[in-house]
């Protein structure tokens, strides 16, 4: 199986299958576009990521290395969020500050279902939750006067469904 | 901090793309708050992508009678609600807004006493960089409101992204309705018919006549319809709900009206029942004998045209009795 090493911001080494590596369209375009080839002993430099994280992206790539691509619906309404395995569930029981960086870094390397299931993950925890509580989920401040909360709360009242 | 980039992982400041991502797999009620937790938050929600979800609803009805600085008389009508300082809170709110809505829904409601407050925050809402976004307009007439409606169909020609337009309510001032716009393809008209129609994009015509509506006559209503010329129309969905004033029987009206849907490709003729404000309305053979009477008028009307008008699908739906008949295909 052919391997190709890929480098963390903090230095480490990763082999990886490049089968699982290309799940990754930044480093699949990369290895492309520099003619890169298995066995070049140069490893591809990723600047954005972690070990850490690149750890948990590639345990996730490996089990979903023959997952078929994920088909682009461009639809303006609600996307569903009840739809994710059990494994990937499991996966993503991790601290707001990891899958945070699991989310840029699914984005960074442009792997889609990476990124479509820790988009889900964030909008299931933010469902069901008042403001303030999300604020508290995330991590968020409040940066709003209080007249200014009053009124995207009054305006919000009269929004209905379209 | 022990943990690394801590401040880093405030998901407020997540790139744009990724909150996109992340909102477009929110309800409504979850986006309002998301909106509400911090600034960045409520101008994606509320800017072009998402604004689009929501629809904002304005009862222009029962206004307080005096509104000065937001203030409501204290000299109030007794019987006025808690609604009020609710609707006052929405005119404080409205004119404050920097949000550019898509979609909106007016309910419109006369009374000589609230008319000011009412007509000022029409003025608000069709600004003219709030005009030129709309998409959507949904206008209820709750009561006689020849005013506030004169004010909006002056406008629609200005709403130059309009697509749908929906109309709901029965009135004498609806019959002088005169309504143009170059943009509007699809037109829902419950029960009113406006006089004039000049919409050279009109895709798709969607009709209920409520013959059990109050103060609904057949010269203001129906006629008028079959007084509309409708060249461009591709698809027309007629509804009649049966009611105590039959309709009257003009059959050049409604010859020439089908002869001039020259685009016409699809035509569904329904009826649905009585509604509930004539409980004493029964399904007799009056309503089966109406229908049939529609149904072949429509069906001679449209056979001897038939080469010059290419009917892909007619359908005459009876929601009462269940049956549908598709007579044309071609």
């Amino acid at each position: 199986m052919p391997t190709i090493k890929l480098q963390s911001s903090d230095g480490e080494i990763f082999d990886t299958d490049v089968q699982i590596a290309k799940c990754s369209g930044t480093i699949k375009t990369m290895l492309e576009d520099l003619g890169m080839d298995e066995g070049d002993d140069e490893a591809v430099p990723l600047p954005n990521v972690n070990s850490a994280i690149l750890r948990k992206v590639l345990q996730w790539a490996t089990y979903h290395k023959d997952d078929p691509i994920p088909v682009e619906d461009d639809d303006s309404k609600e996307k569903r969020t009840d739809d994710i395995s059990s494994w990937d569930a499991d996966f993503l029981k991790v601290d707001q500050g990891t899958l945070f960086e699991l989310i840029l870094a699914a984005n960074y390397l442009d792997i889609k279902g990476l990124l479509d299931v820790t988009c889900k993950t964030v909008a299931n925890m933010i469902k069901g939750k008042t403001p303030e509580e999300i604020r508290k989920t995330f991590n968020i401040k409040n940066d709003f006067t209080p007249s200014e909360e009053e009124q995207v709360r009054k305006e919000n009242e009269w929004c209905e469904e379209k | 901090m022990s943990r690394k980039g801590r401040n880093a992982q405030r998901y407020d400041e997540l790139p744009y793309e990724i909150l996109c991502f992340i909102f477009d797999r929110l309800d409504l009620h979850s986006l309002k708050c998301a909106s509400l937790t911090c600034r960045r938050w409520c101008e994606i929600i509320f800017s072009g992508g998402y604004i689009k979800r929501f629809t904002l609803y304005v009862p222009l009805v029962r206004w307080p009678v005096h509104v000065k600085d937001g203030q409501a008389s204290p000299f109030r009508k007794h019987g006025e609600d808690a609604g009020d300082s609710k609707r006052l809170f929405l005119l404080k709110a409205v004119k404050r807004s920097s949000r550019v809505y898509r979609n909106l829904n007016l309910e419109l409601e006369d009374r000589s006493d609230c008319n000011r407050s009412a007509s000022g925050m029409l003025w608000t809402l069709f600004e003219p960089h709030r005009l030129e976004q709309l998409v959507s307009l949904r206008i209820v007439l709750k009561q006689e409101a020849s005013q506030l409606l004169e004010m909006v169909v002056k406008a629609i020609p200005a709403m130059s992204q309009l697509r749908d337009l929906r109309l709901n309510g029965c009135f004498s001032s609806s019959s002088l309705l005169r309504l143009h716009s170059d943009t509007v393809r699809h037109l829902e008209l419950d029960t009113i018919v406006p006089q004039q129609l000049e919409m050279p994009r009109l895709h798709l015509l969607d009709v209920l006549i409520d013959r059990s509506a109050p103060f609904y006559t057949p010269a203001h209503n129906e006629d008028l319809l079959y007084l509309l010329a409708l060249d461009g129309v591709k698809e027309l969905k007629l509804t009649i709900r049966p009611g105590p004033i039959r309709e009257t029987h003009r059959p050049i009206y409604t010859q020439r009206f089908y002869r001039r849907l020259k685009s016409l490709e699809s035509l569904t003729l329904a009826e649905t029942s009585a509604t509930a404000t004539f409980p004493s309305q029964q399904p007799t053979g009056a309503t089966v004998g109406n229908h049939r009477n529609t149904l072949s008028r429509v069906i001679c009307l449209v056979q001897s045209p038939y080469a010059r008008v290419p009917l892909d699908r007619m359908c005459v739906v009876n929601a009462r009795y269940g049956c549908c008949t598709a007579f044309f295909t071609s």
